[in-house]
């Protein structure tokens, strides 16, 4: 009997390791496919890409000024605080909702293609990647202006990169399996984000809450944010972020390969 | 290098349909049978029961209407749909393309077309060349290889896609009705082509609507209907 479910679950096992493995061996496809996803949105514009950067620069150079003035906030301190945070903010969220889609976008290639899965789901983490890095030619001269760069800092931020993509990962096979099946869920998904906006600290800081701020430790992206912002404007995130990011990375993993297992069957004819 | 396949069905999943009443009255003979399981999930019977042996040198031309299960029996064997039934043995390289546009930008030129395909298959500098230097040569496109795919017409368009997927010659080649593409003299010139990679694949499966393009091409025929394949001729 014991023996029996061993070989069970080690069978169970096989079929998740092969395709997220193999997946991971098919590098070349999901980088070119990913960066084939950028080139598209510009697509015919001069400046490509750039035009991402653009757009960032140019709503922090608004927002910064306006929102501390709204809330009475020191310009030197608030600005790097915002600048950082919407950055992130747009990172987590957007890797949210194209985890949602992943591969909902992908139907093209899935039913025509016998590529791994896990193709689409790294493709969708490191669009992404390659979206933030451009956002860094903003971010890093303000860092650098405000003095805000360390060793420190750097190596603790990669870090929380290492952990944000993963829990990105975890989230994008979790949402993008139930999305292929229902594709009610990337909308939900979109509505949701939009009102966390508000709900987490982005635009405002957790000390503008006074009493209330325990609060927000409710509010996972809160985690993500800090895992990752704290690190580039001089600090040391908590430990309790860590370990939210880590526990939730365990159980959306682990909820992710168990549909997949149960779906593998079927994901290439609801595709 | 062989495929062999045993008792192979194929039930295509559409969740819970409602059956209309006309559905009903008039059972059409397009497509697999549909049938309704205990857990009220509606499935397409699109493979019914088939086996076969295809061995080194086999050109194997498939035939039948629309909706026969043509297209889902070489997705079967391209491993893009897993089996519901029996087994199928598969040993060699078969060829990734089954769809001629798949991947294509209206915005990239030819060239970058080209180029984006071999990228996706991770091919080398020097292999990428071989297939530039084939598919420019073949498609007889010319300067429009540095025009976008959308100032292409549709006739230009299969002529890039045709000499594109016809570049890479694997071991085992899937075909889905490649054959109806270009004008007349491409149509020609196609053919030959075509011919040549039947004779330089080891297994050749091709399917299509049209059963002489097959008689003339294939030396193993077989016709499918209602997902049921039967031989005829060897």
């Amino acid at each position: 009997m014991f023996h029996k479910q061993f070989k069970k679950s080690l069978f169970t096992l096989n079929i998740i390791n092969k395709d997220f493995f193999n997946g991971l061996k098919l590098f070349y496809v999901w980088r070119v496919l990913a960066w084939a996803d950028i080139l598209q949105r510009y697509k015919r514009t001069v400046i490509g890409p750039f035009w991402g950067v653009i757009t960032t620069a140019l709503l922090l150079l608004f927002i910064g000024p306006v929102y501390s003035k709204l809330f009475g906030q020191n310009l030197t301190e608030y600005f790097p605080y915002v600048a950082v945070s919407y950055v992130i903010w747009n990172f987590f969220s957007t890797l949210v909702v194209e985890g949602a889609n992943s591969l909902i976008i992908s139907t093209d290639y899935i039913k025509n293609m016998a590529w791994p899965f896990s193709v689409y789901f790294y493709r969708c983490v490191l669009r992404n990647i390659f979206v933030l890095m451009h956002n860094f030619i903003v971010l890093v001269p303000l860092l650098f202006y405000f003095n805000l760069v360390s060793l420190q800092g750097i190596l603790l931020f990669i870090v929380g990169l290492g952990l944000i993509c993963t829990l990105g990962f975890a989230i994008t096979i979790v949402l993008g399996i139930l999305s292929l099946r229902y594709r009610d869920i990337p909308q939900l998904v979109t509505n949701l984000l939009n009102m966390l906006f508000f709900l987490t600290p982005v635009l405002w800081s957790v000390n503008m809450l006074g009493a209330s701020s325990w609060m927000v430790q409710f509010n996972p992206v809160f985690h993500v944010l800090e895992v990752l912002r704290r690190p580039l404007l001089g600090g040391v995130p908590e430990i309790v972020s860590y370990c939210v990011i880590i526990i939730s990375i365990f159980v959306l993993l682990s909820l992710g390969f168990y549909f997949f297992y149960k779906t593998k069957k079927e994901l290439a004819f609801w595709a | 290098m062989h495929i062999i396949a045993k008792n192979l069905s194929l039930d295509y999943p559409l969740g819970s349909v409602k059956k209309s009443l006309l559905g009903k009255i008039f059972s059409g003979n397009v497509g697999g049978k549909i049938f309704t399981d205990e857990t009220e999930n509606t499935y397409i019977r699109a493979l019914d029961s088939i086996s076969f042996e295809f061995h080194p040198g086999d050109r194997v031309g498939i035939y039948g209407n629309n909706g026969s299960g043509k297209t889902t029996l070489l997705k079967v064997l391209a491993g893009i749909y897993p089996l519901s039934e029996g087994t199928l043995e598969m040993e060699g390289c078969v060829s990734s393309f089954l769809s001629m546009n798949l991947g294509m930008d209206p915005d990239l030129t030819g060239l970058e077309n080209i180029i984006f395909r071999t990228r996706l298959l991770g091919m080398s500098q020097k292999q990428t060349e071989t297939v530039i230097d084939c598919a420019a040569n073949f498609s007889e496109l010319g300067e429009y290889l540095d025009l976008p795919l959308r100032t292409y017409s549709n006739g230009m368009l299969t002529r890039l896609s045709f000499s594109l997927v016809t570049a890479f010659d694997p071991e085992i080649l899937l075909m889905d009705e490649w054959l109806s593409v270009g004008d007349e003299s491409f149509q020609e010139k196609a053919q030959i082509k075509l011919e040549e990679i039947f004779h330089s694949s080891s297994i050749s499966v091709i399917v299509s609507h049209n059963p002489n393009m097959i008689k003339r091409l294939c030396n193993k025929i077989f016709k499918i209907e209602v997902g049921q394949l039967s031989i005829v001729d060897e």
